[in-house]
């Protein structure tokens, strides 16, 4: 009987933390992507998927930040994923595809080197993706594979665990064309309590 | 793999039921884990979990026994260093509570978590000694694979729902007696505006695997995790 109690005591108190836990939901600003149709998509983002000669399966994304709201467009294209991002008006912001480290040029890639070699201990690539930015036409030109006929934005974003002051971090890294580092965000790790405990 | 795990699993059971004398029993599984940092490398999580007992008895003609009883409660205490951005190891301790005296557990753990597109994939290597009075000390090697994908879009965000599954193998030795033990957990969770987690779902646990006298356990999982790093 004593255990009895014992157990309908640690019950009510697991009951009333999780009570807890769902009346405090919404107090704080959250980030949120979330599958949408085709038809909550802005025409001018269909449209240009439609010019691009981009013919496999696009899913549509809106993710929802503090300070705006985008739509994103992820494929898989001749064996290279995807993700084009518009504003909410079907605006395009940029298009970014995964490639290998490796396949960056060799100047790009010695520079980019250098820089880690000089800003971590130890590091690892974990991910690598060009971004283009530039004219809506001038992107649907690259995306075909043909020579762009103006001048567009090409960056580098990296996602990679570097160790400084004996830490190894996570960070996603964006660089120019030539590799020179613009931007350096930490990336800090989701609680993962649920999958560990 | 998951499918490999899944036809394991029926074989498990389909052995303890035809060759093996088979015990069972079925009941649920309240847990709470709470977890706060102390630094960016350590932090301290603590875990509440019991287990009630709504059925047991014997598979076959055997008389099972339908009643409420609370089989035991364990509190645990674990110092977690996180060793990487992704891997972690924890050590902690232990306190069981039954119809008995008291046990106490030692525990340590590695664990890595890696993404893979929209799906987070969790190893977990663990060991622990339970030293009680009566019942003479075990010792346990774990292994667990966990994988959560979210229910929509590519990333579990907070106000969405995920599915979780884990597959565990647990060895033991408890006075020169082995016993393989294996535990499955299929759950749909929640994640709060507060970045809290709920799951329920469904565990199945095999005991003594491939030995005379086998125990299967059915259990209803209700868990809650609570992050206390807003």
């Amino acid at each position: 009987m004593a255990s009895q109690r014992f157990f309908l005591k640690t019950l009510l108190f697991l009951l009333f933390l999780s009570f807890c836990a769902l009346s405090a939901a919404g107090q704080v600003k959250y980030e949120k992507e979330i599958r949408i149709d085709m038809n909550q998509v802005p025409e001018k983002a269909l449209n240009f998927i439609k010019n691009s000669g981009i013919d496999s399966k696009v899913k549509w994304h809106k993710e929802l930040n503090i300070d705006n709201t985008s739509i994103e467009a992820k494929t898989t294209f001749q064996s290279t994923k995807y993700s084009i991002e518009f504003d909410t008006l079907g605006n395009l912001q940029d298009v970014e595809f995964i490639i290998n480290f490796q396949d960056l040029p060799d100047k790009t890639q010695a520079k980019i080197e250098k820089q880690f070699d000089s800003l971590f201990s130890r590091y690892k690539i974990i991910k690598t993706q060009t971004q283009f930015s530039g004219p809506p036409q001038i992107i649907q030109q690259l995306l075909k594979d043909t020579k762009p006929s103006d001048d567009y934005i090409t960056r580098y974003e990296i996602v990679m665990g570097g160790k400084e002051k004996k830490i190894m971090r996570k960070f996603e890294i964006l660089t120019n064309e030539s590799g020179e580092i613009l931007q350096r965000n930490r990336i800090r790790p989701k609680n993962m309590d649920n999958l560990i405990y | 793999m998951h499918k490999k795990i899944l036809l394991f699993n029926i074989f498990v059971l389909l052995y303890n039921i035809a060759i093996a004398q088979e015990t069972y029993e079925a009941g649920t599984l309240p847990k709470l884990n709470a977890s706060a940092s102390i630094s960016e490398l350590w932090e301290v999580n603590f875990k509440a979990e019991s287990q009630l007992i709504f059925s047991r008895g014997e598979f076959g003609g055997g008389s099972g026994v339908r009643q409420f009883n609370h089989n035991r409660t364990e509190l645990a205490l674990g110092l977690e260093r996180k060793t990487s951005y992704n891997t972690a190891i924890t050590g902690g301790y232990l306190l069981r509570m039954d119809e008995r005296k008291p046990s106490h557990r030692l525990f340590q753990q590695f664990s890595l978590v890696r993404q893979y597109g929209s799906f987070n994939l969790s190893h977990r290597f663990a060991s622990d000694q339970t030293f009680s009075i009566g019942r003479g000390n075990e010792y346990r090697i774990r292994y667990r694979v966990s994988t959560s994908l979210p229910l929509n879009g590519e990333k579990i965000d907070l106000k969405e729902t995920y599915l979780k599954f884990s597959h565990e193998y647990l060895g033991s030795l408890l006075k020169r007696n082995t016993a393989l033990e294996i535990r499955n957990l299929a759950a749909l969770g929640y994640v709060t505006g507060t970045k809290n987690k709920i799951e329920g779902g469904f565990s199945y646990r095999a005991e003594k695997v491939f030995q005379s006298i086998t125990n299967s356990e059915f259990w209803i999982y209700l868990a809650f995790y609570f992050d206390l790093d807003k």
